[in-house]
């Protein structure tokens, strides 16, 4: 398994935000989660990327990894994009993207003065890798400038670009189309979709269903902080706790 | 004329140390938030242990400014694994204090070891002088000059095009988001302070001929960088090194052409006037991009 | 009734003490190896005499061993003579650092070894630190410094404290009249630096030129860490004598300075620090040293006073270094203290204390002494560098 959660719990006193979620996603996979506001899709998504204390337990790629550090989940396999983008601002967009670039060698001090040649190639190696993956979210062309430049929605295809590069397992979109129009958000349903196919494990948590059933071709969907349904989106939007507990509202808002 | 290029020379010399010193403040302060007030003494200590290795050990001059250099960066290990990250998560005020606290051990270390009375550390260049359009300068002055140049150029690059500046720089933008990507946040902090404390080191060894070597010798060059960094808005190599050249020019020209009385105070008027018309330093923008 | 039987009894006890005393003296004169005869009377106590002084292998690495040498060389001969009424002397040292909170301890431990008088400190930051404790204590102390505050005017100035340095005022002042009548100076360059030892000698040193009848052309002020002098030499083109009042360090660094700005040529004179043995190691070059003058307690490498050059080559014997002035300053401590205990024929407290109140022309290695305003000393020398070692140029005696 790509992502294997299990039992993962998290409490804010007596709130069970998460109430014991199983989750996995399967190489090439690509997972949607749905569930009402509070339902606890997102702090879900906190506990399983290390920002929130949680109980459980995390596979990342095969690898057992604590729950609770962010940077070492990271550097498992398991990348997140954010419900409001965070880029570092002061750099341009191919620093940022650069970051998050696979190739952790030659990163440090004593590399960077005393294996300069190789430094140097695969610092080279690096840029190209930076500035396809900027292509691919259409921002070449903005390439040297400050990311804190961009417009919301270009933000995000930036965090998405650093994303890709970093060829994590998996990947974790938290409400990625929030803030987006529709011409932004069907670009993003493109990139979104073409990752299982690059090996690139897909968990995307979204308030817009029809971008979940373009990319996923799974659904979990969240109650009251657990798993009532998860299944293929035409067999789940089927399901009679679904209906009532979440969809009732999109046939009505749909009727 | 000769007394202008003489001063101005002088001015970026002094400048170019200010310079190296607020680098090492850049440094820490950009992967950690902290400034490290032990910044000077470690200029001292650095020309300190440069002498004891050149007298004592009888190592080559620049052996024995190699030997200072590494030290020191240990020294900056040490302190940030001591007197920072014990307190990493505490306040601002709390984690500044500690760094004073190991300015003042570091400061005892030093009488203890090597006592009051000033000393010397000789000079590759002895106390050559070079003329030029008139003006009599020490090469003493053109090597500090140099080695600055290829020091900042050579920081640009490891900030500007290595894994390792990008994630300092990464740090200082957003530290939260830093440690989302995998950044190693105590590694870099440790790295930061080591090789802030090799920059000490080499900041004592270049001004530590131009003069006796007592225990303050840190003290007036850590002053000015500091307000050299306050002058560059305290967040690009460009912004601190326009900053401490501005001081040491505004000092010797202002004691050359104003008034010699004031010249200690020149660069600390135009630190305040700074902060005054433009908090964000003289190259500082809103969004601070080019660094 | 009482007082007449009191003072009686102690006539009588006084004769006693005289008779038993003959056969000592007797003694020690027919051994022969001495200087001074031992004075025919007995001390109850022996003198007890504590240096408050850091030595060598102590809390201050920088510290020289003069000062423990002349006391203890002053010592050494005057117990070998007979010691002072039938008693050696009795010395202690206590290891005192130059400046911190440890200052206070050592004098505490220097109470307790029960002094009849204190020797040191030999900083100005120790001796402030301890003038409150020593007049409360009711010790004399005789301190080898010129800080004016323990001065007997000054704002910690005690009836118990003594200076065996020339104050420093005097000793600039001494500066400017060599460079006018000596060398001829009319346009003369100050630097110093911005502490008090700086700014009170500048303007000592303002009011000499003018009273001299000369000018000063340039004048320059520094910090005492100061990285740099370009703008300040530079500013000493045109006068034809720099005086400088400044930190062994800033001196140091003001040599460099006008030998790169090729004024080499200018006679520099410096403070006394220019006589520490470190100055010359500060110095970039031994060359650069040539024409450095100094304003000195004294010179004992270099002096034609009866006494002083067989005084001078005996120190050089028995310890194996050039002694500075401190050492002869020290030595000369030892003995101002014995003569006032043979004189008076007691050795405590309040006495001492009378008989350096009273202080007047006692001959000594460094100067001759006598008190005014609780300072000993009034006599400087200035000096000058020539193949590494100082040569005496001139003697004040009037130095204030």
């Amino acid at each position: 398994m790509t992502l294997r959660a299990a039992g993962i719990a998290v409490h804010f006193g007596a709130l069970r935000a998460v109430d014991g979620v199983d989750l996995a996603v399967g190489p090439g996979e690509a997972v949607g989660m749905v569930g009402p506001n509070g339902s606890g899709k997102s702090t879900f998504l906190n506990a399983v990327t290390g920002v929130v204390a949680a109980r459980g337990s995390l596979e990342v790629a095969g690898r057992r990894v604590p729950l609770g550090r962010p940077g070492a989940i990271r550097r498992a396999g398991l990348a997140r994009t954010f419900q409001s983008p965070q880029t570092f601002r002061e750099l341009t967009c191919i620093e940022n993207v650069l970051l998050a670039d696979r190739d952790r060698h030659a990163t440090g001090l004593a590399g960077a003065w005393l294996g300069r040649r190789a430094m140097w190639r695969r610092e080279r190696r690096r840029w190209a890798r930076a500035l396809a993956a900027l292509d691919r979210v259409g921002l070449a062309d903005r390439a040297e400038e400050p990311a804190g430049l961009l417009s919301y929605g270009q933000q995000r295809m930036l965090e998405l670009a650093r994303a890709l590069v970093g060829e994590p397992a998996v990947l974790v979109a938290d409400e990625p189309s929030a803030g987006l129009d529709d011409t932004e958000t069907a670009e993003l349903a493109r990139l979104l979709g073409d990752l299982p196919a690059r090996g690139v494990s897909l968990l995307v948590v979204d308030h817009k269903l029809d971008l979940v059933e373009q990319v996923a071709d799974r659904v979990v969907v969240m109650q009251l902080g657990r798993v009532i349904a998860d299944g293929p989106p035409a067999e789940v939007w089927r399901r009679d706790e679904v209906v009532e507990a979440y969809l009732g509202r999109r046939g009505a808002a749909r009727g | 004329m000769e007394r202008f290029v003489s001063l101005f020379v002088t001015g970026v010399a002094q400048g170019a140390v200010f310079a190296v010193v607020a680098l090492g403040f850049l440094l820490i302060h950009k992967a950690t938030g902290v400034i490290n007030f032990a910044q000077g003494d470690l200029v001292t200590l650095g020309a300190y242990i440069a002498i004891w290795a050149a007298t004592d050990l009888e190592l080559p001059l620049l052996g024995a400014y190699a030997v200072a250099v590494a030290a020191l960066a240990a020294v900056g290990v040490l302190i940030e694994r001591f007197a920072y990250a014990p307190i990493r998560d505490r306040s601002i005020h709390v984690v500044v204090i500690s760094t004073l606290g190991a300015a003042l051990v570091i400061r005892a270390v030093i009488v203890l070891w090597r006592g009051t009375s000033p000393t010397r550390l000789r000079g590759p260049l002895g106390f050559e002088v070079v003329e030029v359009l008139g003006a009599r300068i020490p090469k003493q002055n053109l090597l500090i000059i140099g080695v600055t140049a290829v020091c900042v150029a050579a920081l640009w690059l490891l900030f500007h095009r290595t894994q390792f500046g990008r994630q300092v720089r990464a740090l200082a933008s957003d530290r939260m988001a830093a440690q989302m990507q995998g950044i190693r946040v105590a590694r870099m902090s440790m790295l930061t302070f080591g090789l802030a404390g090799g920059l000490s080191a080499l900041a004592g060894v270049l001004i530590a001929p131009t003069r006796a070597v007592t225990v303050d010798l840190g003290f007036g060059p850590m002053l000015y960088a500091f307000a050299a960094s306050i002058l560059g808005g305290m967040g690009s190599i460009g912004g601190v090194v326009v900053g401490a050249l501005a001081i040491g020019l505004v000092q010797q020209l202002g004691g050359g052409y104003l008034s010699p009385d004031y010249a200690e105070v020149y660069p600390f008027v135009l630190m305040l006037l700074v902060i005054a018309l433009r908090p964000q330093g003289v190259l500082g923008s809103e969004v601070r991009a080019r660094l | 009734m009482g007082s007449l039987l009191a003072l009686s009894l102690l006539a009588a006890a006084c004769g006693d003490d005289d008779d038993g005393d003959d056969a000592a003296a007797d003694e020690s004169a027919a051994g022969g190896t001495t200087t001074t005869t031992a004075p025919d009377y007995e001390l109850e106590e022996p003198l007890r005499i504590v240096a408050v002084i850091s030595e060598p292998g102590g809390s201050d690495p920088n510290a020289v061993p003069d000062y423990v040498d002349g006391i203890e060389m002053a010592i050494a001969e005057i117990n070998e003579a007979g010691g002072l009424g039938g008693h050696p002397i009795e010395f202690e040292a206590v290891e005192t650092p130059a400046v911190g909170d440890e200052i206070t301890n050592s004098l505490n431990l220097a109470l307790e070894e029960d002094p009849d008088v204190l020797l040191g400190p030999v900083s100005s930051t120790a001796v402030l630190a301890m003038a409150e404790r020593v007049d409360a204590a009711g010790v004399p102390m005789i301190h080898n410094t010129t800080e004016p505050k323990v001065a007997g005017d000054g704002e910690a100035g005690s009836p118990w404290i003594f200076g065996n340095r020339p104050p420093n005022d005097g000793a600039a002042r001494i500066a400017a009249r060599y460079a006018v009548e000596e060398l001829g100076a009319e346009e003369i360059g100050q630097l110093y630096v911005n502490t008090a030892f700086g700014q009170s000698g500048n303007e000592a040193q303002d009011a000499e030129i003018e009273e001299l009848g000369a000018e000063v052309a340039a004048e320059r002020s520094f910090e005492f860490n100061a990285t740099d002098l370009t703008e300040a030499v530079l500013a000493m083109e045109d006068v034809d004598v720099v005086l400088d009042w400044g930190t062994p360090a800033t001196v140091g660094l003001a040599v460099n300075t006008l030998a790169q700005q090729g004024l080499a040529d200018v006679p520099h004179i410096g403070p006394g620090s220019v006589g520490f043995s470190f100055f010359a190691d500060i110095v970039g070059d031994e060359s650069l040293l040539e024409g450095v003058l100094g304003v000195v307690d004294c010179n004992p490498a270099d002096d034609d006073r009866e006494g002083v050059e067989a005084w001078h080559d005996a120190f050089v014997e028995e310890y194996g270094y050039e002694p500075s002035y401190g050492a002869a300053q020290m030595y000369d401590a030892v003995h101002i203290v014995a003569a006032i205990v043979n004189e008076a024929q007691a050795a405590d407290p309040e006495t001492i204390r009378q008989g350096l109140e009273s202080l007047d022309g006692h001959e000594g290695i460094c100067a001759i002494y006598s008190n005014e305003n609780n300072v000993l000393q009034h006599s400087s020398v200035v000096v000058r560098f020539e193949d590494g070692s100082l040569v005496t140029e001139k003697t004040y005696d009037d130095v204030g």
